[in-house]
């Protein structure tokens, strides 16, 4: 009984985990398109053609939940090492998640570009101590505004 | 130094592999499940080897026994236990046995524990009629005991403890598909361990009655207990049961029953054994309803 109920979460894991996964990357392609132009900048000292810019310090945060196939393909490459393709694609989605939603901060104050973006990864519970749990991604940076444009 | 006009749009399979995770995790389950059957056969053989090696004295006394039995309960516990030094003493080396009486425990349940402990409870009692399903039943126990299966048990769940604890997994998934894959094969082990005691107790019985007639009486009301319907699936069913299907081992205690009854055909052509009752006293303290 055990095994089928472990077999059932197995299958219902994957099937929606995989679910989930391609319609949220579907999404996440559509918003970079959109957001393409708010431009995400490493670099702390802005251009010259942007000192004149207002600031304004612009965060997007996310939290995505593993699911229980990935919780145990984790578990299965704990044993033999390598990459653990199952979290990569969930940090990746994370990642591009959080800085999506920062964008949608920075067009929502006009601003043209992010500077000095950084990130901050976080484990949220657990799972029981049984594997990940959650991941959090938060991204976050300075929003440049052009003066004519600060509210 | 010139500045991005946009974002640009990264190659998506940097970061993420995006690799089929069902072949990597097919792979990598198959690859543990091979090692889990192999190490916990390993386990299984070694344990059926070295068990028999340990001496019986080294057997830790797990007893569960009643302390507050009635005089009638003593004298069922009695009987118990003469009939059970009946039947071992057609072994070479009959083994001290201690048989428990357990009244107030209705499910029909016979076990065999560490130190030479068998345990029997009303409900066996009470579902069956013949002094020969009854030493069935006790003789099967004591075989555990003669062919040291507890010790052999203990061993076992020793090395898949280890095992685990190696593995690392604890109680995550992948723990659990490891654990399922260890329990198979316990059980495989476990299964072949009922069938060898069923072998030891049909010859015990052969031995002290002359013939196995009656000897399935208790299987036989397993069997009308269990769904009929269900009995093709019974071989599915059993991978995940410690005892053999209740069929295998009617057919089994039978198959001798029927060699006996043809080698008595040629010679005169009967064969007029029949199962002793048991005592009317049993039979009148079992019908007392217990509170």
């Amino acid at each position: 009984m055990g095994f089928l109920i472990f077999l059932t979460l197995l299958v219902l894991g994957y099937l929606f985990g995989r679910l989930a996964e391609k319609r949220h990357y579907r999404s996440i392609n559509e918003r970079e398109d959109k957001f393409r132009r708010i431009t995400v900048i490493p670099l702390r000292v802005p251009a010259p053609a942007l000192l004149k810019h207002d600031s304004q310090l612009v965060s997007g945060s996310v939290v995505i939940s593993v699911d229980y196939f990935k919780t145990v393909a984790a578990g299965l490459r704990n044993l033999i090492g390598g990459r653990v393709g199952a979290y990569e694609s969930l940090i990746d989605r994370a990642r591009r998640e959080a800085t999506l939603r920062m964008q949608e901060e920075a067009q929502s104050l006009g601003a043209e570009t992010v500077y000095n973006v950084k990130y901050e990864t976080s484990r949220i519970g657990d799972n029981a101590g049984k594997g990940l749990g959650s991941v959090e991604v938060l991204a976050y940076g300075t929003a440049l505004i052009p003066p004519s444009k600060t509210f | 130094m010139s500045f991005p006009e946009e974002n640009p749009r990264l190659p998506d399979n940097i970061n993420n592999s995006h690799e089929s995770p069902l072949v990597d995790f097919l792979l990598m389950a198959t690859g543990l499940l091979v090692f889990i059957v192999f190490i916990s056969f390993a386990i299984g053989w070694s344990a059926t080897w070295l068990g028999p090696t340990i001496p019986f004295e080294w057997e830790p006394d797990i007893a569960l026994g009643q302390d507050d039995l009635t005089a009638e309960d003593l004298k069922v516990q009695a009987y118990l236990t003469q009939l059970t030094q009946r039947l071992s003493s057609h072994a070479e080396q009959a083994y001290p046995v201690k048989v428990h009486w357990l009244p107030q425990i209705p499910d029909a349940n016979a076990f065999a524990t560490s130190g030479g402990h068998i345990h029997v409870t009303r409900g066996l009692l009470e579902s069956i009629t013949s002094e020969n399903g009854l030493a069935m039943v006790l003789a099967h126990e004591y075989a555990h005991i003669e062919l040291r299966h507890p010790a052999v048990l203990m061993l076992e769940q020793i090395g898949h403890t280890i095992l685990y604890l190696a593995l690392g997994l604890g109680d995550s998934g992948a723990g659990s598909l490891a654990q399922n894959t260890g329990t198979l094969s316990f059980m495989s082990f476990s299964r072949d361990m009922e069938r060898a005691a069923d072998k030891r107790a049909i010859a015990l019985l052969k031995n002290e009655y002359g013939h196995t007639e009656g000897a399935s009486e208790l299987f036989q009301g397993l069997l009308k207990k269990e769904d009929a319907d269900a009995l093709p699936l019974q071989t599915i069913q059993s991978w995940w049961q410690s005892h053999p299907a209740t069929l295998e081992r009617i057919k089994a205690i039978e198959a001798h029953n029927t060699e006996l009854k043809s080698e008595a055909q040629k010679k005169d052509g009967r064969f007029n054994q029949e199962p002793r009752p048991l005592p009317a006293w049993l039979l009148d303290a079992l019908s007392t309803p217990k509170s």
